[in-house]
């Protein structure tokens, strides 16, 4: 089922002198199975959108359609908690929120809040923590001695054992070195896959926002500038500030004269494009 | 994000800003200390003048002011309300029980509410108009006499400045513990209380690993900048004693003979 | 001249099996710029907090400015160097961006006349000086970073470490951070020690080392670290974008003379080479 915004506006403090716009008439809907990325500086309401994606938000005006749920600012946070279990967000340095005493009982506190009996929730615990690419020695130990990327691994283990339909990342990288980057960001693409998830990740790495999203909502000060696919969104986007790597040396290349059929979205793209020009091939 | 004044500082450069913290801390006591001697109307309404005079000179809107103490004043109502029931004296008006309104409950209780409110805008216009590491400076060096009992004076301004600072930081980690524990279905509405009193564990775990760990990192930044407990240091505000300030102490005193002769004697 | 010296150092922690450093021997010459590269767990983050005198070593010797690191040189070896660590939130001490320069000022007995003078100097050096009166909570991963840059400063002290000082920053947080360490080392203000997993930021600096598993892997000029592609991968690094754009087009086919060319010496042979053929 899509994700449907229709007209969705939230003030921090509403009806108080300090009422300060979260965002305002975010109109868009998000396709099921898509991936699709936020983007936008400090500031431009990311945040405060996905805490409206299982409730813990209730938008100020205008209507979400969301698994099923329709919430309207008359809609009582209670009424959400099934919500939950289908919208799962990893927050930004999820690691913070491991608190059991093992990695086995941390990673079933989803499923036994939402009612699985204990032995089924251990047992789906165990058969997500090797999904996220740990040992399963690992169950017994306490968060505690883990490192800093295990724990982290731990932490969306208790988000994916809840077999969410959407998915909701929030920088879902940040901290990590280039090589757990890379390894953090196959492991979602995977279960995007394989689980046919609705995925909506917030990210500052434009790489990783052109390399998978099939689109991109772009926020500025709490308004949708643009929604659109990545390659439109990096094409000739002078007010955007980041960009990838290969769109920002592709404008090198184009401010000498240098003109490619496409804008390259990834090191590969820019090398098949490259290729096709100057070479006069094609890659295989 | 609330709109609670209490412990609020708004930056501005006005006469009461600039007056030295030392000053306005002691000042503040002492005014707390005189609100006891009022005991009618005219010296009631005195105080409570004085303090939007003040209001005014510090050029905060008055608007604003009282928007950000709305729910201490319905605190106060709450506490008066209480006093006109469980006083009596005078002529009793109602009776229920061991309820009953009596005049002079309602005397007493109007006075209680005009005491409470003078000393919430006397304490609140202090924090307003002063950084809260003034405010932790002045009390370091206004309790300096205790050092030489061997007190760590410094110690204790610094702790001041360094658990206001970290205020916000810490309330900003505690509202994404609670974000990212109701997403895996932490439910702080549930009907037990014994479930809702164990709902606060996955709060308070990693809330208190990560002050740990912050505490860690901050005592390595604190060392790493040559900071030595006890050892001499020197101060970055220097706290100057102006004309102003002996004048905010005369206005006092004044302010004090004043309620001596216009109090019921 | 070298301002650190580091001979045979090894370190475990309590209750670890595995030691975190292990007969690690290096030198920093004044002035200079030293990068020390590794993945997260490799044992940079133990070199660097030993280096900059948070803890003491257990076996080898570490001098700094002539000076041995013991218990006794502990606070005469803290005030020549200045630390710039990884979170930006746990290392802000002061309420507000002045105080926050201010702390390690006072720390050093500096009258309020010179403090005035210098936070200003450094506020300004970093870009910072326009919010003198902000208050942490107010400012960006960045910002902060740029604060604790100018506090670390403030004192002048001779050695600069950057312990991970980029990795909890967005992608235009760690730009701006990189760009003002190369711009604190044209200015010479300190020999700089920065410890992190990116190595892009090796690119601009004088010297490199390579830490995994608690050992040096390699060490050398950029320019021979980034021409050992077996060292780079074997060490689960990233080649900067510019670099390994050049590997690809050359595994596609382009012919290179000199595989470290700068992005811009890139684009003038792409250029070329579309114009000529």
């Amino acid at each position: 089922m899509d994700i449907k915004f229709n007209h969705v506006s939230y003030y921090y403090n509403a009806n108080t002198p300090l009422q300060t716009v979260g965002f305002k008439d975010l109109d868009f809907t998000i396709k099921e199975h898509s991936f699709t990325s936020i983007i936008g500086q400090t500031g431009s309401g990311k945040s405060t959108l996905i805490q409206h994606l299982n409730g813990l938000l209730i938008p100020s005006q205008g209507e979400i359609n969301i698994a099923g749920f329709k919430i309207v600012p008359q809609t009582k946070r209670k009424s959400l908690s099934k919500l939950r279990s289908q919208v799962g967000i990893v927050f930004q340095f999820p690691e913070n929120q491991l608190y059991e005493s093992t990695v086995l009982k941390d990673i079933a506190v989803g499923p036994l809040n939402f009612g699985v009996p204990l032995a089924k929730a251990q047992k789906q615990a165990l058969a997500t923590l090797k999904l996220v690419g740990l040992d399963s020695d690992l169950a017994q130990r306490s968060p505690t001695e883990l490192s800093g990327g295990q724990m982290r691994r731990v932490a969306i283990a208790g988000i994916l054992v809840m077999k969410p339909k959407i998915l909701v990342l929030d920088e879902p990288t940040a901290g990590l070195d280039p090589y757990a980057h890379e390894e953090m960001m196959e492991l979602f693409w995977h279960l995007h896959q394989k689980w046919h998830l609705t995925t909506i990740m917030v990210s500052h790495s434009m790489d990783d926002v052109a390399q998978y999203s099939d689109q991109v909502i772009w926020l500025d000060q709490g308004r949708l500038i643009q929604m659109a696919s990545p390659r439109e969104i990096f094409t000739n986007n002078q007010q955007l500030q980041m960009k990838p790597q290969s769109v920002a040396f592709y404008q090198e290349l184009q401010a000498k004269g240098l003109q490619l059929l496409q804008t390259p979205l990834t090191i590969a793209e820019l090398v098949t494009e490259l290729k096709k020009k100057i070479l006069g091939t094609t890659i295989e | 994000m609330s709109k609670v004044l209490i412990g609020r500082y708004l930056p501005g450069d006005s006469v009461i800003h600039r007056l030295d913290p030392r000053g306005k801390i002691v000042f503040t006591i002492l005014f707390i200390v005189i609100v006891f001697w009022a005991n009618n109307l005219i010296t009631y309404g005195l105080l409570l003048f004085f303090t939007f005079w003040l209001i005014h000179l510090s050029k905060i809107s008055l608007n604003y002011f009282f928007a950000g103490m709305k729910s201490f004043v319905y605190l106060a109502l709450f506490v008066v309300v209480i006093q006109i029931f469980f006083s009596g004296g005078g002529i009793t008006y109602w009776h229920w029980g061991i309820f009953r309104v009596t005049q002079m409950g309602l005397i007493n209780a109007f006075y209680m509410f005009l005491r409470l409110l003078i000393n919430l805008n006397i304490s609140t216009i202090l924090t307003l108009t002063t950084s809260p590491l003034l405010i932790a400076d002045s009390i370091e060096s206004l309790l300096k006499p205790l050092s030489y009992f061997g007190v760590p004076v410094q110690i204790i301004g610094l702790i001041i400045s360094i658990a206001l600072r970290f205020i916000p930081t810490i309330a900003d980690a505690a509202q994404k513990i609670v974000n990212a524990q109701m997403s895996r279905g932490v439910d702080f509405n549930a009907p037990s209380l014994k479930k809702r009193i164990m709902n606060i564990i996955p709060i308070l775990v990693p809330l208190l690993e990560s002050n740990f760990k912050m505490a860690d990192e901050l005592s390595e930044a604190m060392e790493s900048r040559g900071y030595i407990p006890l050892a001499k240091r020197t101060h970055f505000h220097v706290m100057h004693w102006h004309w102003q300030d002996s004048t905010a102490f005369g206005i006092l005193g004044l302010l004090a003979v004043l309620l001596i002769i216009l109090r019921q004697s | 001249m070298s301002l650190v010296k580091v001979t045979n150092l090894s370190f475990t922690y309590p209750n670890q099996s595995h030691p975190a450093l292990k007969n690690i021997s290096l030198t920093v010459p004044k002035n200079s710029y030293v990068t020390i590269i590794g993945e997260n767990g490799s044992g940079k983050s133990t070199l660097a907090r030993i280096i900059g005198a948070i803890s003491l070593p257990q076996n080898g010797q570490v001098s700094i400015d002539n000076l041995l690191l013991d218990k006794a040189h502990l606070n005469a070896i803290r005030a020549k160097i200045g630390m710039v660590f990884q979170n930006p939130d746990s290392q802000f001490v002061g309420s507000t961006v002045e105080d926050d320069v201010a702390f390690g000022l006072e720390n050093h007995c500096f009258s309020p006349e010179e403090m005035n003078e210098i936070i200003t100097k450094y506020l300004k050096l970093v870009g910072m000086n326009d919010y003198r009166f902000r208050t942490p909570e107010s400012l960006s991963g960045g910002q902060k970073q740029r604060v604790a840059i100018a506090s670390a400063l403030a004192y002048r002290p001779k050695l600069l470490i950057f312990d991970e000082a980029t990795s909890m920053l967005d992608p235009q947080g760690r730009q701006e951070i990189s760009k003002l360490i190369q711009n604190l080392k044209l200015r010479q203000l300190a020999t700089i020690i920065s410890v992190t997993h990116n190595l892009s930021e090796a690119l601009v600096s004088d010297y490199v080392y390579i830490l995994n598993h608690g050992e040096i892997q390699g060490r050398g000029t950029p320019t021979e670290i980034f021409a050992n592609q077996e060292l780079i991968t074997k060490n689960h690094l990233k080649l900067p974008f510019t670099l390994e754009l050049i590997q690809q087009l050359k595994k596609a086919g382009f012919p290179f003379e000199n595989e470290q060319l700068s992005t811009t010496e890139l684009v003038q042979y792409l250029w070329t080479l579309n114009s000529t053929t």
